[in-house]
């Protein structure tokens, strides 16, 4: 035992000893050498999570429920997985708005809200208040179990909440400028997280390898006895906690290492790089992990050595002092010592500038004007820092007894976990609004009270059951420990479940059925899009340097102004007198910022606006240009709209008629590559436009003469000579893109069957001209020929010399011949109508083969015949008859030493077509486009008229049917005759 | 480091800390959630040291 002068003589020396570590850090940090910023300092401070909660609660809760105290570090474990992503953010955001605790951060998201701020500063005080109890409710018991003196433990606990205060207030509101680091505050942080870790791991070596023989020793004796149940060693079913209100607390916990307001204190305010956070998030877990190891050996330890669950809170400090270790107790002490001091320390501060920004400032605003508001605002600021420590003091000593030190830190992280819809879904969704935040933070509140606070308040008897209060809560549906008759879950679990479901549901419910502001949306976009403002603030332009210090020392006082001021010019490398335009805006930022960090956003932003450089006239008329240039942008953007839907649907409209027209047409950037590729294209050229496109364009006429890509060529007839089809006969024109997009254009045009068109016209109309000269010819000719071969007839009668008959024979004979010339001129010019009737072509043709037959010039030639199953035909019998025999004795003169003459006809795709195939000495290919001419003949002269293939030729076309030459297939010549068929 | 790879890791704590996976082990539950747990802060130590070479290498 120790007598509490001695403690108090301690603590005090504990405290200067703590004081003198911040002041250190402090010297060392304004002579640019902090000892703050560095990322195992920042990871040890955020182990100002670790509270007397942890260094005594955590025992107590293993020996009494079991292995859910590990949740509340294993929470925040699996979150800080999630730090690069989360906390990060915050960080940065909370950097670039000077923002210096949670209320701001969600009230900056939504809008710069007030009322929001306000809202979330309430539940942090009533929900955290108890939890600062605990912490000066630890210290106290703490103090009387070593003192002996139960009743000295108040009066240790007011002294040491004064110290607390003292110390907040001396690192922590020293200068009203709250979002500058307090590097010796951090420092004393992070120098306790050490000292408490290393007090518990020595009581932890000391009971298991001091009081047994290692942790198997202990669970050796646990298997052995029975004063440990097997259920606070397990999980689920039949143990002390289910896996429900494990998750349930895990959840707790993992939303509790965010947003505690002394967590966002020192993990965000107190960051000093973002590079940090990515060390703590292995180091802060490991921290975790190593005060957490000796937690089950000290609790099974302290039962095994008879202590009761009920007083396993304190094993940490009885079992050294029953053991007859007292120097170790008061290590354990000093350990608790720190882990509650830590926090008082930082949440105190944290709460403090909470209610300054939240109640405080908006309260003493229409005092702004008077002389020495900066001392005001500081020195209330003090006060609340001092009264924050006392009202958890207060809380200790009147409520506290009645709950235990898990009970009141679990009540707490509910109640900060109603900050995280609001929050987390304001990081990454822009539809949330200040309406939905404030209604589903409120909801959440409201269930909180309800299930949580006023329970625990009927049992410490501060609420008293009975009359009407007594018939609602013991009701199916308002039961506070089973609301709406949900039964079977855990308190915690309970709560959670209808804090979150109706504050989820009234968030994202309000904020899609109604608007954002202007504000809101915008501060909507910078939170979640970005983690700079620079695009979004709109450049207000201060008047001078004057103005915006008188402003800043208005608020902070006249040095914390002038600093602020000459650090903005020591950064930009400019004097007073130099400071205009852009800089000038800069400036004004720049202080916005530092004022958001000692009043927060919200205040902040109304003396900005208060503030604002434009005179009342100059004001109107900035409302009038915004109002007519908002009006003329709604316009711009209508039209803009309509304009580029317009320029679609031309886009389309263009896109088909270039796909749709009879053309082929390919673009082509300047390296040659495939950019467009039409329908036509793809038909003419067999390549289809998914294998065209980025193709080079070489690759893809290879079947082009001459090469269409060669210099010079502009516009001119190609032939795409085919593997398997005929060849094309191509038109193509090949021009120079200019303009934007670079290029060449290629259009080909299909002129096959133009070609052949125009070639058929035109040996039609050579037919015509000289059918009309024929039969003038055979009609003048034929007549006076019919007169002189009836006189020279005659004349053969009559008696005279031998020289005269043998002339009139000669005469006779050439007459006949003038008019079998005159007969074929007749028959080409088709002057003498014949008729058609239905008539077998077989029939015709195997006439016309039985006068050819027994001519001794087809004695060579072996005639085929191959006759499929056709239809009749309505022909002139006569003239086909002319026509095939005209072919079949060219096909003998064609042979003159014999050969073959295959004959066949078949009914091909309404027509019938018949192919006459000899194995002659064929045409060479100079003379095939003339050989339906009249009067061409290859025969020479006195062997043909040159007129009968041209009969041929007149009497197909007259029946509607085609007739064409072509080489057969082994030499010789094809002649193909197609006649349709009439339906 | 993408963002995703923080959610996956996130989720994987998640699941080794969470019904199923740990009735798995209700009979050795304390050397389980203890070496999981030191595990898990391995795991993201490793985490943290890609990121902080991607992030050197870039």
């Amino acid at each position: 035992m120790f007598s509490s002068w001695v403690l108090l003589v301690i603590i005090f020396a504990y405290l200067l000893l703590l004081f003198s570590a911040a002041y250190i850090a402090e010297r060392k940090e304004s002579q640019g050498r902090s000892l703050a910023a560095n990322p195992y300092v920042y990871a040890l401070s955020l182990a100002v999570y670790c509270t007397s909660w942890t260094f005594y609660g955590s025992v107590g809760k293993a020996a009494s429920s079991g292995l859910s105290f590990l949740t509340i570090y294993i929470g925040p474990t699996l979150m800080a997985a999630l730090w690069w992503v989360v906390l990060r953010k915050i960080v940065l955001l909370s950097k670039e708005h000077r923002i210096t605790t949670i209320s701001d951060f969600v009230a900056s998201r939504y809008g710069k809200s007030l009322g929001l701020s306000a809202l979330v500063t309430l539940v942090a005080v009533i929900g955290i208040t108890p939890y600062l109890g605990l912490q000066l409710k630890a210290i106290m018991t703490t103090f009387s179990i070593l003192s002996g003196r139960p009743e000295g433990g108040h009066v240790a606990g007011w002294f040491i909440s004064l110290l607390l205060g003292v110390f907040a207030v001396i690192f922590g509101a020293r200068r009203l400028d709250a979002s500058e680091r307090h590097g010796g505050l951090v420092f004393a942080v992070a120098f306790e997280s050490a000292i408490k870790l290393l007090a518990f791991l020595a009581v932890g070596l000391f009971v298991i390898y001091g009081l047994f023989d290692g942790f198997g020793d202990i669970m050796a004796r646990l298997a052995a006895s029975s004063r440990v149940p097997d259920s606070v060693m397990q999980l689920g079913e039949g143990s002390a906690v289910s896996f429900l209100e494990w998750t349930s607390l895990t959840f707790l916990s993992m939303m509790a290492i965010l947003f505690l307001p002394r967590q966002f204190h020192v993990a965000v305010v107190e960051n000093y790089s973002t590079r940090h956070i990515r060390k703590a998030m292995w180091l802060f877990p490991l921290y975790l992990f190593l005060i957490n190891i000796f937690v089950l050996p000290i609790a099974y330890g302290g039962l095994l050595l008879g202590g009761a669950p009920e007083s396993a809170d304190y094993f940490v400090l009885s079992i050294p002092l029953t053991q007859g270790y007292p120097i170790l107790a008061l290590m354990a002490f000093i350990g608790g010592f720190s882990a509650a001091t830590a926090m008082v320390i930082v949440e105190s501060l944290a709460l403090s500038t909470m209610m300054m920004n939240s109640f405080v400032m908006p309260a003493l605003w229409g005092m702004k004007g008077m002389k020495g508001f900066h001392a005001v605002i500081l020195n209330t600021k003090r006060l609340l820092i001092i009264g924050c420590v006392f009202l958890g003091y207060v809380f200790a000593v009147y409520i506290g007894e009645f709950y235990s030190l898990v009970d009141m830190g679990l009540k707490s992280f509910e109640a900060v976990t109603i900050f995280a819809p609001a929050l987390l879904l304001g990081l990454f969704w822009k539809g949330g609004n200040r309406k939905g935040a404030i209604a589903g933070i409120a909801a959440g509140f409201a269930v909180w009270i309800y299930t949580l606070l006023i329970p625990a308040l009927m049992r410490a008897g501060i609420i008293h059951k009975g009359g009407a209060l007594e018939a609602v809560f013991s009701s199916t549906l308002l039961n506070p420990t089973a609301l709406f008759g949900l039964q079977g879950l855990d308190r915690w679990s309970h709560s959670l479940f209808w804090g979150m479901f109706l504050n989820l549901l009234f968030f994202v419910g309000v904020s899609l059925f109604t608007r954002q502001s202007e504000t809101e949306t915008r501060q909507a976009i910078i939170f979640v899009d970005s983690f700079s403002p620079a695009h979004f603030e709109p450049h207000r332009r201060p008047r001078s340097v004057a103005e915006i210090e008188g402003l800043l020392e208005q608020y902070l006082g006249p040095s914390e102004s002038r600093e602020a001021i000459d650090g903005f010019l020591a950064r930009h490398g400019l004097t007073r007198t130099s400071v205009a335009g852009e800089h000038l805006g800069l400036l004004r930022d720049e202080a916005e910022r530092i004022l958001s960090g000692a009043l927060g956003p919200s205040i902040s932003s109304l003396v900005f606006q208060e503030k604002g450089v434009l005179s009342p006239g100059e004001q109107t008329q900035l409302s009038e240009s915004v109002r007519r240039i908002s009006t003329n942008l709604r316009l711009s953007r209508q039209d803009l709209a309509e304009a580029n839907r317009q320029l679609a649907l031309l886009k389309e409209f263009s896109e088909n008629i270039i796909e749709s027209i009879p053309l082929g047409v390919a673009t082509f950037d300047e390296s040659l590559r495939v950019t467009s590729w039409n329908m036509a294209m793809a038909l003419i050229t067999g390549v289809e436009k998914a294998d065209a496109l980025e193709s080079d364009a070489g690759s893809l006429f290879t079947c082009m003469e001459p090469r269409i890509f060669s210099p010079g060529f502009h516009e001119g007839e190609v032939t795409c000579k085919r593997q398997f089809d005929p060849p094309l006969l191509l038109k193509g024109y090949i021009s120079r893109l200019t303009g934007a997009r670079k290029g060449y254009v290629l259009v080909f045009e299909d002129v096959t069957d133009k070609r052949k068109i125009e070639e058929e016209l035109f040996r039609a109309t050579k037919h015509a001209s000289i059918g009309r000269l024929a039969a003038g010819v055979s009609h003048e000719i034929g007549n006076p020929l019919a007169s002189i071969s009836s006189l020279v007839q005659e004349l053969q009668q009559e008696e005279g010399s031998a020289f005269l008959k043998s002339s009139l024979a000669t005469i006779n004979q050439q007459v006949a011949r003038i008019a079998r010339i005159v007969r074929n001129l007749g028959d080409f010019a088709r002057i003498y109508q014949r008729q058609r009737v239905p008539t077998s072509l077989q029939d015709i043709l195997e006439n016309t083969l039985d006068l050819v037959r027994y001519d001794r010039n087809f004695k060579k030639i072996k005639i085929a015949t191959d006759v499929r199953d056709i239809p009749r035909l309505t022909i002139d019998p006569d003239q086909m008859q002319q026509v095939f025999l005209n072919i079949v004795l060219n096909a003998r003169d064609a042979m003159p030493d014999g050969g073959s003459l295959s004959i066949s006809v078949q009914r091909v795709d309404g027509q019938v077509e018949m192919v006459f195939s000899d194995t002659g000495q064929g045409i060479a290919p100079d003379v095939r486009d003339k050989i339906f001419d009249p009067f061409f003949s290859t025969k020479g002269p006195n062997r043909g008229t040159g007129l009968g293939l041209s009969i041929c030729y007149s009497i197909i076309k007259d029946h509607g049917g085609t007739i064409d030459i072509e080489p057969a297939a082994g030499g010789g010549t094809r002649f193909i005759i197609k006649i349709p068929i009439e339906k | 480091m993408r963002r995703d790879i923080w959610f996956f890791l996130f989720l994987i704590g998640a699941a080794l800390f969470s019904w199923p996976l740990i009735s798995i082990f209700k009979t050795s539950i304390i050397p389980y959630l203890f070496i999981v747990w030191l595990l898990f802060i391995m795991l993201i130590r490793v985490f943290v040291a890609l990121s902080e070479k991607e992030e050197g290498d870039r």
